[in-house]
């Protein structure tokens, strides 16, 4: 009875199945078409980075198991939020002194 | 130590012993994504600032580093499937396994290296900053990949327990995910 308590953690902790793996696999295909097509390089650049973010995500929660209902990873998120706000708003000001300048 | 109700010493708890592991392999894993992150941002902005960046499709082979992508991912799957087997044995093939597809990837990676290299129009170390971002990006993430076959035929020579497997996968699944950033900006993105 005791014995399949641990079992049942270790695939509870690392529960994705092979579902994810085919969904990789599908998003890669996707970027490998996306990169195929001829068209504006903004567009191809931004589904390929779209993608890349599904990618990534899939592979946080399902593979790593990230818990984000964790209250030290919300905090994290919070914190690159306001670093990312940060950096936008350093790099706004910058354009608008490059411009005055010019 | 505590004493049993026989009179022999117990070992001491493990129960923590998983906790410690998956806390110091998350640490670890931290600040190597740092390293990544350095990497990666250097990529970013001397690409941004080149004059002239070359198209990725005319000197990269993508069909291999397709492929490469693909056996990571399958890598992913058979980590998955060792840290949920139930026995020795199941555990055991699994990471051998992983072991193959780590070392499928290598090989790929050596022979696109070696086509680089001796290319009509060659990409070196020394090739400019295209060359020399390219290598250091996906040689470090090689080396991390050797580094986790390595430790993969280590723990199954040393009997493959479970929670070391688990320790473990959490490297390997984050070698993977710090693929995917190197296959799509190095590999696919286009130029401008």
């Amino acid at each position: 009875m005791t014995t399949a308590a641990p079992e049942r953690s270790r695939s509870g902790r690392f529960g994705s199945t092979p579902l994810t793996f085919v969904a990789l696999a599908a998003l890669t295909a996707a970027e490998l078409k996306v990169a195929g097509l001829d068209g504006a390089g903004p567009s191809r650049a931004t589904t390929l980075v779209g993608l890349l973010i599904v990618k990534v995500g899939l592979v946080l929660t399902l593979c790593l198991r990230a818990d984000f209902r964790r209250r030290s990873a919300a905090r994290l998120v919070l914190i690159a939020l306001i670093l990312a706000a940060g950096a936008a708003a350093v790099l706004m000001l910058e354009a608008a002194f490059q411009a005055r300048v010019r | 130590m505590s004493q049993t109700a026989t009179g022999a010493v117990a070992a001491p708890t493990v129960q923590g012993q998983p906790r410690v592991g998956v806390a110091g392999m998350w640490t670890f894993l931290a600040t190597d994504a740092m390293g990544f992150g350095g990497l990666f941002i250097a990529y970013g902005v001397l690409r941004v600032r080149a004059a002239a960046w070359p198209d990725p499709r005319a000197h990269l082979g993508l069909g291999l580093a397709a492929a490469m992508t693909f056996a990571l991912l399958a890598s992913a799957f058979t980590m998955t499937q060792a840290v949920r087997a139930g026995g020795r044995r199941a555990r055991l093939g699994w990471l051998g396994a992983t072991a193959g597809l780590g070392l499928a990837f290598l090989w790929g990676e050596l022979a696109e290296y070696r086509r680089l290299w001796v290319a009509v129009d060659p990409v070196r170390v020394d090739s400019g900053l295209y060359g020399g971002t390219f290598y250091a990006l996906t040689g470090y993430h090689g080396l991390h990949v050797a580094a986790g076959v390595v430790c993969l035929l280590a723990v199954a020579l040393r009997g493959a327990r479970p929670r070391t497997v688990e320790v473990l996968a959490l490297y390997w699944h984050f070698v993977d995910l710090a693929w995917m950033p190197i296959f799509t900006f190095l590999y696919l993105m286009p130029t401008r």
